[in-house]
């Protein structure tokens, strides 16, 4: 399904501007006024949604997915966005956070309060945090477990620009406890403060 | 009607008065008659003039009403009735109602005393709000009579599948119905129905005082009543003349004064029952002077005398009545009593027209206590001022066929929901059609869950995706009929064999039968001891035909599935008379009602899984699973609501999580994850999910911040942020709603552009949550014919139009 209307969404909110986005200098392909354009050709900031992506649910007649490939046979596979500025902003025990990509950097997410509760044996746990454009596995292997994590999760963490995306891989014997986690995780991540100390 | 009243063998024999004989019953009933009528009207005056009136209104109670049923009520509950009965009473009656469990020991003196007061007893029967043993609740007249017939139907679907209604073999369902009640269409809508599914065991007992709120009412209507009930396979019982007029009949000059009494026009009759016995002789004497006799037998009684004779109808006779009764309890046939009486009978404002909401004064209630003989500071003593002892009436009291059973609310277990229902596959669907594969695959299993599911709708059954289920499970009919047309080779979709094993009732097209008939289903393990899960579709529009008694079905606590659908004006060629515009908001507004405006299949299914256990909670033997989170009155259960579509979406690829299903239970989830920070957002809810996320697609490359925010319950998101809210100011102060939770990523003054096939003000207060702006997109006038890109169009809700008001949020200062 796409628009039915003609024109872009920019000269859609020109013509409400009262502008002709034809005139309106353009910075978008083959010269075409983009929405920025146009707020900034009418004095305006370009709204805070005109910010990065974010996880869809996939239909099938979406053009592209968001998935980062198939995980394997008796696995869960989540990944979940957030913004890493608010991130930094917003979590002063995050502040090795800010370091710049693509130095890799370790974060501790810690849950606080009934999320503490809820998931005790993934109340404190290390994720590594590495620029990358794939999900990478890091730290230990799945099968080791070890440290907080339980045994068979692989926590990957991809920076890219200005997003953080936690993906948590888990085989059958984690795959409740981890599902459950990662759901949590995904309220978490959407507003840092929630949790992250 | 029979001329002599004998006791029943087995009526009590007290011992009454030292030295004097046992009393006979009708003497027993006869002094619980006064008992019963002094204290409804005591109730009522204590509400009135003697509890302290905090607001200065009018606290009101209806003593005329009362009075002229009290010896109706008193002949039923004390002589008629058995545990197994249920019963009807006239909302007016209440106070005579309250009176009769007070002798019976199931009501207090202390909400008697609270009548019409906050936590007391209520103003009108009520199931939800009355410590007493209430059946059906009424207030809203013509329901609740109409309940009783429809009651009668589900015992006797219960019987036919052959489990058997606790409480008795052949428990009667009785409505006691005041004569203006009859002015009720959706009653005679309701007699229709059960001549079609051949009532049985049911009672109707019309107070036939002539008197409706605000006048006498018409003369002729007696007749009519008659012939109506009588055309529908009713036998009528007619009880208009007490034992003394009939006896005095018999005299000389009898008959001419029997002619003169059935020729009498109601408001004549009415003004000389208010004037009193002087005026009953002088006008008498002026019309049947000359009649041979006539001056005789008027002088034998004085004025006080011939007052009372000349308002000796059968409806105050105790004997009469009972009489009628006991002839009636042999015969399983429908039988309406057409019971003359007096309105306001036995009090000084009897027979006037003004009387329905009148009051005794003060005076006036210190003569009634001195008629009544109750001492001050005795009047709510249960036997003041009788003629028989307090052990003669405990005693026969006590041995009241009614007072057998001390609990006739039962409670039964619940029935196990299967753990998830199948959720139907496709690229495209409708929720229509989803719900109809649901409650296909649930007719194909074989469980106890699925035989207690009872599907029924107005004429709209195969229309609204019924067929697949009333093919597995068969039509609903008290003797076996066949499918003729599969018979005759005649090909057809629908099998309609009917049976009485068949687990569809078919209804004729009118929706009031429809929302009574689930709410008498929906109260079936609580009345007969028997779970039955009910669900029952019609259009969604025509939720608004029957809006009282769905509110009546739902005040009762009767628990359903209620699946409206289709809905808005989707249902393009339909036109505006079947689009439907508000029904999300009634959703909003019902108490006692989770609604639901699912887009997908896999919602769906999560929905009505959730449904069927919601049913049953709180009332008996269901709990809310621990691990679902809920809102707030979760645990009590309750009906559920589907406002449905025959418009085809796009399904989403997807395993929907726990958590996915609890956020579409808790009323939204976002489809689209707004970036942290993002100031905008599609709301949507049902059948424009493909324009939403078009809309969303269109600006994804301009604004890939937004989200698409999917509504499945206005109602749930809405229900959750008041709860939250009170109790943050009830000082829990870290309670936050599952909607301000969703919302959280939206800074305050973010743009939500809201767009339901609806009322626009089913979604735009979702703004005032958090401190956003709200672009409402919805439907505000009514439909008509067209396609749906047409009304769409014509409407504001299309694709277009979001942009269009993406366009303007955007740029909103």
């Amino acid at each position: 399904m796409s628009d039915s209307s003609a024109g872009s969404f920019a000269d859609r909110v020109a013509r409400q501007l009262g502008l002709d986005a034809a005139g309106v200098a353009g910075s978008g392909p083959g010269g075409a006024a983009t929405l920025t354009d146009v707020l900034r050709e009418a004095g305006r900031r370009p709204p805070a949604a005109a910010r990065p992506p974010q996880p869809r649910t996939v239909f099938p007649g979406d053009a592209e997915a968001d998935s980062d490939g198939e995980a394997g046979e008796g696995t869960l596979r989540m990944e979940i966005t957030c913004d890493a500025r608010a991130v930094r902003e917003t979590c002063g025990a995050l502040a090795a956070v800010a370091a710049e990509p693509p130095k890799a950097v370790e974060i501790a997410v810690r849950l606080c309060g009934a999320a503490r509760r809820d998931f005790p044996g993934l109340s404190e746990t290390a994720f590594a945090l590495r620029p990358s454009d794939a999900p990478e596995t890091v730290l230990p292997p799945a099968s080791a477990g070890g440290g907080d994590r339980p045994a068979g999760a692989v926590v990957a963490i991809i920076l890219q620009s200005e997003s953080i995306r936690f993906g948590l891989e888990l085989d059958a014997g984690a795959r409740e406890e981890g599902a459950a986690f990662l759901e949590r995780l995904r309220w978490l991540c959407l507003d840092p403060r929630r949790a992250l100390l | 009607m029979a001329a002599r009243i004998e006791p029943a063998p087995d009526s009590p024999r007290p011992e009454g008065r030292v030295g004097e004989p046992s009393p006979d019953r009708f003497e027993v009933l006869r002094e619980l008659e006064r008992k019963v009528l002094w204290l409804a009207s005591w109730t009522v005056h204590h509400a009135n003039h003697v509890r302290p009136n905090e607001d200065g209104l009018k606290v009101g109670g209806h003593q005329a009403s009362s009075a002229s049923v009290v010896a109706l009520m008193t002949a039923l509950y004390f002589a008629i009735l058995r545990p197994g009965d249920r019963v009807a009473v006239k909302p007016h009656a209440s106070p005579a109602f309250h009176a009769i469990q007070y002798l019976f020991g199931r009501q207090s003196r202390e909400n008697l005393e609270r009548f019409r007061a906050f936590g007391g007893a209520q103003a009108y029967p009520s199931r939800t709000k009355d410590e007493d043993d209430v059946d059906f609740s009424t207030g809203s007249v013509g329901l609740g009579v109409a309940a009783t017939l429809f009651a009668s139907i589900v015992r006797d679907y219960i019987r036919s599948h052959e489990w058997e209604p606790r409480g008795g073999p052949d428990g009667r369902m009785i409505a006691l119905a005041g004569d203006a009640e009859l002015d009720e269409g959706n009653i005679f809508e309701a007699l229709l129905e059960g001549w079609k599914h051949e009532v049985r065991n049911l009672w109707w007992i019309v107070d036939y005082n002539r008197q409706s709120l605000d006048s006498v009412i018409t003369d002729r209507l007696y007749g009519r009543f008659d012939e109506l009930f009588r055309n529908m396979g009713w036998r009528v019982e007619t009880l208009k003349y007490g034992k003394k007029l009939q006896r005095v009949f018999r005299r000389r000059g009898g008959d001419a004064l029997r002619k003169w009494i059935d020729d009498c026009p109601n408001t004549l009759y009415s003004a000389m029952v208010f004037k009193g016995g002087a005026a009953w002789r002088e006008r008498l004497t002026q019309d049947l002077g000359k009649v041979a006799g006539m001056r005789a037998l008027l002088d034998e009684f004085d004025d006080d005398r011939l007052a009372r004779l000349m308002t000796n109808l059968a409806g105050h006779d105790i004997e009469a009545v009972v009489e009628a009764f006991e002839a009636a309890a042999g015969s399983d046939e429908p039988t309406c009593f057409i019971a003359y009486t007096i309105k306001g009978y036995g009090l000084p404002f009897a027979g006037h027209k003004d009387n329905h909401a009148g009051l005794m004064s003060v005076e006036q209630m210190d003569e009634l206590r001195r008629r009544h003989r109750v001492e001050r500071g005795a009047e709510w003593d249960r036997f003041a001022g009788l003629a028989l002892s307090p052990e003669v009436l405990e005693e026969y009291i006590a041995g009241a066929p009614f007072a057998e059973a001390a609990n006739r609310r039962y409670e039964v277990p619940a029935v196990t929901v299967p753990e998830a229902f199948p959720v139907p596959r496709g690229e495209r669907l409708s929720t229509q059609e989803c719900f109809g594969r649901i409650l296909a695959s649930i007719g194909r299993a074989r469980s106890e869950f699925a035989d207690r599911v009872v599907t029924t709708s107005p004429d709209v059954t195969v229309s609204t995706n019924l067929g697949g289920w009333v093919n597995r499970r068969g039509v609903f009919s008290a003797r076996e009929q066949a499918d003729t047309f599969r018979e005759e080779a005649v090909a057809s979709f629908q099998a309609w064999a009917a049976s009485p094993r068949g687990q569809h009732i078919e209804l004729g097209i009118a929706e009031n039968n429809l929302f009574i008939l689930l709410g008498t289903l929906g109260l079936s393990d609580s009345l007969f001891g028997q779970r039955l899960l009910p669900v029952g579709t019609l259009y969604d529009p025509f939720i608004q035909r029957g809006l009282d008694a769905l509110s009546y079905a739902c005040y009762q606590d009767a628990r359903f599935l209620l699946v409206a659908t289709p809905s808005g004006i989707s249902l393009a060629p339909e036109g505006g008379a079947h689009q439907s515009i508000s029904t999300p908001l009634i959703g909003m507004g019902q108490d006692r009602l989770a609604a639901f405006e699912p887009a997908f299949a896999d919602e769906l299914a999560v929905i009505m899984r959730w449904g069927f256990d919601y049913m049953q909670r709180g009332r008996s033997g269901g709990e809310a699973p621990a691990s679902v989170p809920g809102l707030p009155g979760d645990e009590a259960g309750g009906s559920v609501y589907l406002r449905l579509s025959t418009r085809a979406v796009e399904q989403p690829v997807r395993e929907l999580s726990e958590t996915d299903a609890a956020e579409i239970l808790l009323g939204g989830y976002w489809l689209i994850p707004p970036a942290p920070g993002s100031d905008l957002a599609v709301v949507y809810a049902g059948a424009v999910a493909d324009e939403a996320r078009a809309a969303h697609e269109a600006v994804r490359g301009e604004l890939p911040g937004a989200g698409v925010l999917a509504v499945t319950s206005p109602d749930r998101l809405a229900t959750g942020w008041r709860a939250a809210a009170r109790a943050r100011r009830e000082g829990d102060r870290g309670v936050r709603s599952h909607l301000e939770r969703l919302l959280d990523p939206l800074p305050p003054g973010a743009r939500l552009v809201t767009v339901a096939d609806a009322h626009p003000g089913s979604l735009d207060w979702i703004g005032s949550v958090a401190g956003h702006r709200c672009f409402p997109l919805g439907v505000d006038h009514f439909g008509q014919s067209g396609s749906v890109p047409e009304l769409y169009a014509h409407h504001r809700i299309d694709i277009d139009a979001i942009l269009d008001t993406i366009a303007a949020a955007v740029i909103s200062e």
